[in-house]
């Protein structure tokens, strides 16, 4: 009896033991992660910055009307605004909703401090704006009755009242009239007009309905009055405006302004002339070159046509007067300045300063979407390209010009020679002269006398913690600029004429890093792939990053670009050469020259291309290449039904990371260890069908060996999706329709307790598939996009950066959505903490406080010199930077270090340790002497 | 008879017929579109910062945006029917979301966000009456150097109270009676531990003992 | 006799320093304080001094030999206060008891240079063992907090990287 009772005692003892030992570790261990992760006040501002965009104008007006004077300017981004007249700088700003909802349609003259807005797909919404504060003052919506015919309807605003206007083929002009502030619905009439049909352009320019019939010399311009209830459509033939010897295709359109007027253009866009709409149609007879932008506005009762030409930098604006006899010429401005690049007028503001004198200021809205204003010269300027960033790379910056004189001492390559002068002896001489050059230069400099030509700028260096860097942002437009990450200043830009992104949907273009900026002699290079506006065709464009100056310029390649790889390998000059496969599978490496190298390593390269519309996924390798040409060879298809799913996303891992600790330690002092694939790519696809249609499947694919490692599905979710996928896990997002809300899943990939290769990962050799852990979390907001934190040597823990849909970004910490965070509260382990199935929003962990970024298209995250910190540049309507240190900045002292304390502190323990042992020995003294 | 049967059959057909447009409207999905509608109150001390502008309603992240009129009224149009959280969104201040539900038949339901348990339902008055519930605090405190801190730092303690007691011991100690007692309580604590040295002494060096223990005795006798 | 009784019955507590008999002498005579009988007939021979002076050496030195094992019962008291929580107090109290032997150990010879006798090599290694006892409690020790890298997670931060084989690239189609 007494030795089970004994055995029993003992062995749940033991358990206490234990239990009591995991308790304390937790206890210890926890209070050692400190999960509050917060901005000091007086931090503000000093490593971040936020900068506002509108984007590029749609319309825009100046408003003289009420106190303060500000340019009103509606976006392609769905942005109204009110700018101020002298800076540019942004007074209120309205974000209206994304998309399609948001389009603004039409925009009413500012009149009376208000502004109508008529925005949205369907039906649309009328919203109605004070424009001294950017208040709404009332909205209305308007119920549409033929949805599909959305696009063809054109608005008109006017005297408070406005005019919804439909045309209808092979009938007529169907005009709905509302009051403009309250909505209601005033009338409603029809007016006949049958030479409306498919094939006719037709345009809107109040009080005219107009429209184009016929692509030759017979053309015909038709147009009826709308306004008129008895109005009967009449023509005017294309001779009648051009003279004889004009030749189609013709084109027509509204020509911006304050009188109603269109301009048709012929001979192929060579030659257009003006026709004025006011009271009845007036052919102006002044040909204007096709390439100018016109724009039509009154001085003081007469009317002026704005010609704006751009021809290589060089900006004339010439106004044609239309008297009544001849219309008269004069150039108005003649301006070289860089920051306009083709633009156009959107909008004149003129002061009579005397009889014949007019001081007009002209809005331009450039073609690569930056605005200007222009009196006598460009005011300033607002470079509206960067609402819409389409890649993004953080490039380090050079040393400076000294420190490379330094490094070059003892650079190999330099030393032709080495035998001779890597003597003792030459080494001295050369570190003799060195010096004495870096003497003469401190000099020369602390005397004032010019330096020798550096064509740096003296702050543009790294600096002692690599914190300083510069952002390479390329947008839409074309137009690439080179941002510094201290305080967003915008050092250089470069345009790149002609090209767009690889799809209509996406605007994606590719931006590769060829060669940073360590290698001293060769300049860092950045390499850009996009599309070739006219032909679809792959573009190639080289710069230098770091000043931002074309090296090998625009290449123009004669094929379709399908995918594009970045080799790992480096050539002699320390360049990494790109892959590019075409449409038909042929392999090309990007320079030429390293043609070489990329053979050498073509047994070890596969790449893979994934086909949204048809569903397949295939793998490539490039073993079969000789050592003059790679080719390419499919090794393995997947095919994903688009019949049955429609594929997403497609996320591989970051491929600068590094994983530092192979992996993780249990509770009982084991180690599971991680499965690390670097191959393996996160594909989510979403059911089309009827049976799968609220489903979503995440599968892990190795892209080396086509093997699927892991599916899930989740039933009854809907997108959007957002995936993080980096070292062996995977965290992503979904919304749950049965719930509704937010969730936030992750797996994470285990080899097990042993491991299988301890030196070497293979795709092709492994057989065992992970052990997968998995969890999901409810989050209480909506997301709009996430980004892992990502440091140098991936000591760090990493955090996850989510972009809240109300405008702060969340820095989450891994630890918190851990799959093995238990729902058993008894079982604890070293940095897991127990499982609750909502995951708190912290608003000490917002990294941008209050300032709010809408819009986020995108989060862009760096590893920075400090092993602690990460540089976070998110990009989207507005940027914002800032720096995040995941553990806290364990590797540099805390700002706030009392040095001063220390420092008074051991002075007086010293102080005092002296005075005490002179007391103790004069005590001593005195004792001897009883 | 015959009569009968008839009016019958042709009630039955106006019926069927009846039931089958019924049945077809049933079908439909309800295109109505509906408003939500409410008011945000601004925070103690908005007085004539322009609040309006920092702030603005969004409904179910970013499908629909309401804006905010001079008195802080809001309607977000064009909203078919289903669940909507209708969010505040302010920089600087935090408003409690609220979800409303509106069926097919055009009913408004507004109740509390539980994402746990999502079908509890604590409601709340519709039109919406958002107030603030607090201002959001991004910033951590830095420490600051307390005197305190100073003085209850273990390692200070460790360091001051022996002090203490080197220089109070002393003063104590030179009192005669204390230095009794302290003698007297020696005493009752120290005990004889048996002498393992010389346990073994005796008995690795047992003999050579006896042998002096007898020249010791015959000493004696003399 | 008569002057006996006189003595004794008149004065309780006087000495009497009168000359006496050779018997009475060593019966009345208090003997002076600390004077213990035998001990000088021991010391007036040769061989019972050496003999009694070889005990009490070799009695120290089974003290000094001894001396680590009396302390293991005190040094276990001390472990099992200490706690096995990783703190300063306990790691100050393991560092102690891991140095003093080890100290202990390196001062052996000069430890016993002062002391010559017949059992020095028993004593020597009785000490030795000693203090082997007592660095292995220290051991036992660290190995009940967790300290000594007995485990696979303890060897984790040496695990290098796995090298990259093969390396790959690629995403959605570009057009």
């Amino acid at each position: 009896m007494a030795p089970p009772i004994l055995t029993i005692f003992r062995g749940n003892f033991n358990r206490f033991c234990i239990d009591s030992q995991f308790f304390q570790y937790f206890i210890v261990l926890l209070s050692l992660f400190n999960l509050s992760l917060c901005l000091y006040e007086d931090q503000v501002g000093k490593f971040d910055w936020r900068q506002n965009y509108v984007g590029k104008i749609k319309f825009a007006n100046f408003d003289n009307v009420s106190q303060v004077k500000k340019i009103i300017v509606a976006t392609e981004e769905n942005v109204i605004a009110a700018l101020n007249i002298k800076t540019g700088q942004i007074l209120w700003r309205r974000v209206l909703e994304k998309g399609y909802a948001g389009r603004i349609r039409a925009f009413s003259n500012v009149a009376d401090d208000e502004l109508i807005l008529v925005n949205g797909g369907v039906p649309a919404i009328v919203r109605y704006w004070n424009l001294t504060t950017g208040h709404i003052l009332n909205e209305w919506p308007i119920a549409e009755q033929n949805p599909d015919r959305i696009e063809d309807v054109q608005w008109h605003i006017n005297d408070g009242t406005l005019y919804h206007i439909l045309p209808i083929y092979n009938s007529g002009v169907e005009v709905t009239a509302y009051d403009s502030k309250t909505g209601e619905k005033l009338k409603s009439r029809k007016i006949s007009a049958p030479f409306i049909s498919q094939e006719t352009e037709c345009v809107l320019a109040s009080p005219y309905f107009i429209c184009l019939k016929g692509d030759s010399s017979l053309a015909i311009l038709f147009y009826i009055n709308i306004f008129e209830p008895k109005s009967q459509p009449q023509s005017i033939t294309i001779n009648t405006i051009f003279g004889a010897g004009a030749e189609g295709p013709y084109r027509i359109s509204l020509v911006p302004g304050n009188i109603a007027a269109i301009s048709i253009s012929t001979d192929n866009n060579r030659r257009k002339r003006l026709l004025l709409l006011e009271n009845e149609p007036t052919p102006v007879p002044h040909d204007i070159d096709g390439e100018n932008s016109v724009y039509i506005t009154n001085f003081d009762d007469k009317k002026v046509v704005l010609e704006l030409s751009y021809n290589d930098k060089i900006t004339t604006v010439m106004a044609t007067y239309l008297n009544e006899n001849e219309p008269q010429s004069e150039k108005l401005h003649r301006i070289i300045h860089n920051d306009l690049y083709r633009p156009e007028i959107v909008a004149t503001t003129c002061t009579c300063k005397s009889l014949k004198r007019y001081a007009c200021k002209f809005l331009l809205s450039s073609e690569d979407h930056s605005i200007s204003l222009l009196d006598k010269k460009v005011l300033w300027t607002r470079e509206e390209a960067l609402a819409r960033i389409v890649a993004v790379e953080i490039v380090e910056l050079p040393m400076s010009d000294r420190d490379q004189a330094i490094e070059t001492e003892f650079d190999l390559k330099e030393s032709l020679d080495v035998d001779s002068t890597w003597d003792v002896f030459g080494m001295l001489v050369r570190r003799l002269s060195s010096q004495a050059n870096q003497v003469k230069a401190f000099i020369q400099a602390a005397l004032g006398l010019e330096p020798q030509q550096s064509n740096q700028r003296a702050d543009l260096v790294r600096d002692k913690f690599g914190l300083h860097k510069m952002i390479v942002a390329v947008t839409s437009a074309g137009k690439i600029f080179g941002i510094e990450s201290k305080k967003g200043e915008l050092i250089w830009q470069l345009r790149v004429p002609n090209i767009q992104g690889f799809s209509k949907e996406s605007d994606q273009m590719v931006l590769y890093v060829q060669r940073g900026s360590r290698h001293f002699p060769h300049p860092p290079q950045c390499s850009l792939l996009a599309a070739d506006k006219d032909t679809g065709s792959g573009v190639i464009f080289t710069f230098n990053p770091i000043n931002g100056q074309a090296l090998d310029g625009l290449t123009k390649l004669n094929y379709r670009v399908k995918q594009s790889m970045l080799l790992h390998v480096t050539t002699d000059s320390f360049l990494r050469s790109i892959i590019i496969l075409d449409e038909r599978d042929r392999a090309y490496v990007y320079p030429e020259s390293a043609t070489a190298v990329a053979t050498s390593v073509g047994r070890n390269t596969y790449i893979f291309t994934v086909d949204k519309a048809s569903g397949i996924l295939s793998g490539y390798s490039f073993s079969y290449s000789t050592p003059q040409n790679l080719i390419a060879n499919k090794v393995w298809e997947l095919v994903l039904s688009p019949k049955n799913q429609r594929i997403t996303h497609v996320v591989s891992k970051d491929p600068i990371e590094r994983v530092h600790s192979q992996g993780r330690v249990l509770g009982d002092r084991s180690v599971l260890y991680k499965y690390i694939n670097p191959n393996l790519v996160a594909i989510v696809t979403q059911g089309t069908s009827s049976v799968q249609k609220n489903t979503l499947n995440l599968y892990l694919l190795d892209v080396v060996s086509g093997s699927m490692v892991f599916s899930i599905v989740h039933k009854r979710t809907k997108g959007p999706v957002h995936i993080v996928h980096s070292e062996n896990w995977l965290v992503y997002s979904y919304f749950n329709e049965k719930s509704r809300r937010t969730e936030i899943a992750t797996l994470e990939l285990y080899e097990g307790k042993t491991q299988s290769n301890m030196t070497v990962f293979s795709s092709l050799t492994t057989t065992k598939l992970p052990i997968v852990e998995r969890q999901a979390f409810i989050f209480p907001a909506s997301i709009e996009s996430m980004r892992e934190t990502i440091t140098e040597k991936g000591i760090t823990s990493k955090h996850i950066l989510v972009a809240l849909a109300n405008g702060g970004v969340l820095e989450l910490p891994w630890m918190l959505v851990d799959p093995r965070r238990s729902i058993n509260p008894e079982m604890r382990e070293e940095g897991v903490i127990p499982y609750m199935p909502e995951l708190p929003i912290h608003v000490d962990g917002i990294i941008n406080y209050n300032q709010s970024v809408f819009r986020i298209s995108g989060i862009h995250t760096s590893p920075s010199g400090l092993e602690s910190t990460c540089l976070v540049f998110v990009h989207g309507l507005d940027l914002f930077y800032t720096r995040v240190a995941p553990s806290k900045t364990f590797d540099v002292l805390k700002e706030d270090f009392d040095y001063y304390l220390i420092v008074i502190v051991l002075a007086a323990l010293v102080i005092s340790s002296y005075i005490t042992k002179k007391l103790a020995s004069q005590k001593l003294q005195k004792q001897a002497w009883k | 008879m015959i009569q009968e049967i008839r009016f019958i059959l042709a009630i039955f057909l106006v019926i069927s017929s009846f039931s089958n447009s019924l049945a077809e409207n049933e079908d439909d999905v309800s295109t109505d579109l509906y408003v939500i509608e409410g008011k945000v109150f601004s925070w103690e001390n908005a007085g004539n910062t322009p609040w309006q502008l920092m702030t603005h309603v969004m409904a179910n992240g970013g499908e629909y945006y309401g804006f905010l009129r001079e008195d802080g009224t809001f309607t977000i149009s064009n909203v078919p029917f289903g669940s909507y959280v209708i969010e505040v969104i302010n920089p600087n201040y935090a408003y409690e979301p609220v979800r409303v539900e509106i069926n097919s038949k055009g009913k408004f339901r507004a109740r509390k966000v539980n994402l746990i348990q999502t079908s509890q339902v604590i409601q709340v008055p519709y039109p919406l009456k958002l107030r603030p519930l607090t201002p959001f605090r991004y910033f951590q405190m830095r420490e600051q150097w307390r005197v305190t801190d100073f003085l209850f730092n273990p390692m200070v303690f460790m360091m001051i109270l022996p002090l203490l007691f080197i220089i109070i011991l002393p003063k104590i100690m030179n009192d005669p009676e204390t230095k009794k007692e302290i003698e007297q309580l020696n005493n009752l604590t120290s005990y004889n531990m048996p002498e393992m040295s010389e346990v073994i002494t005796s008995f690795f060096s047992s003999g050579e003992k006896q042998k002096a223990k007898t020249v010791k005795a015959v000493k004696k006798r003399q | 006799m008569s002057v006996q009784k006189l003595n004794t019955k008149r004065f309780k507590w006087t000495l009497d320093f009168s000359y006496k008999n050779k018997q009475e002498r060593s019966i009345e005579l208090a003997s002076p304080p600390g004077y213990t009988h035998g001990v000088a007939l021991v010391h007036s021979t040769d061989h019972s001094r050496e003999s009694h002076s070889n005990h009490l050496i070799i009695k120290k030195s089974w003290d000094l030999a001894l001396g680590p094992l009396k302390q293991v019962p005190m040094n276990l008291f001390i472990m099992y206060m200490a706690g096995n929580s990783i703190s300063i107090f306990p790691i100050m109290m393991v560092g102690m008891l891991i140095i003093r032997p080890i100290k202990a150990l390196f001062t052996l010879q000069q430890t016993f240079k002062v002391i010559e006798g017949t059992h020095a090599f028993g004593q020597k290694f009785v000490f030795f063992l000693g203090q082997i006892v007592n660095i292995f409690l220290a051991l036992y020790k660290c190995q009940s907090m967790g300290l000594l890298p007995t485990h696979a997670s303890d060897w984790l931060a040496f695990v290098e990287s796995q090298t990259r084989v093969e390396y790959s690239g690629g995403g959605f189609k570009y057009t």
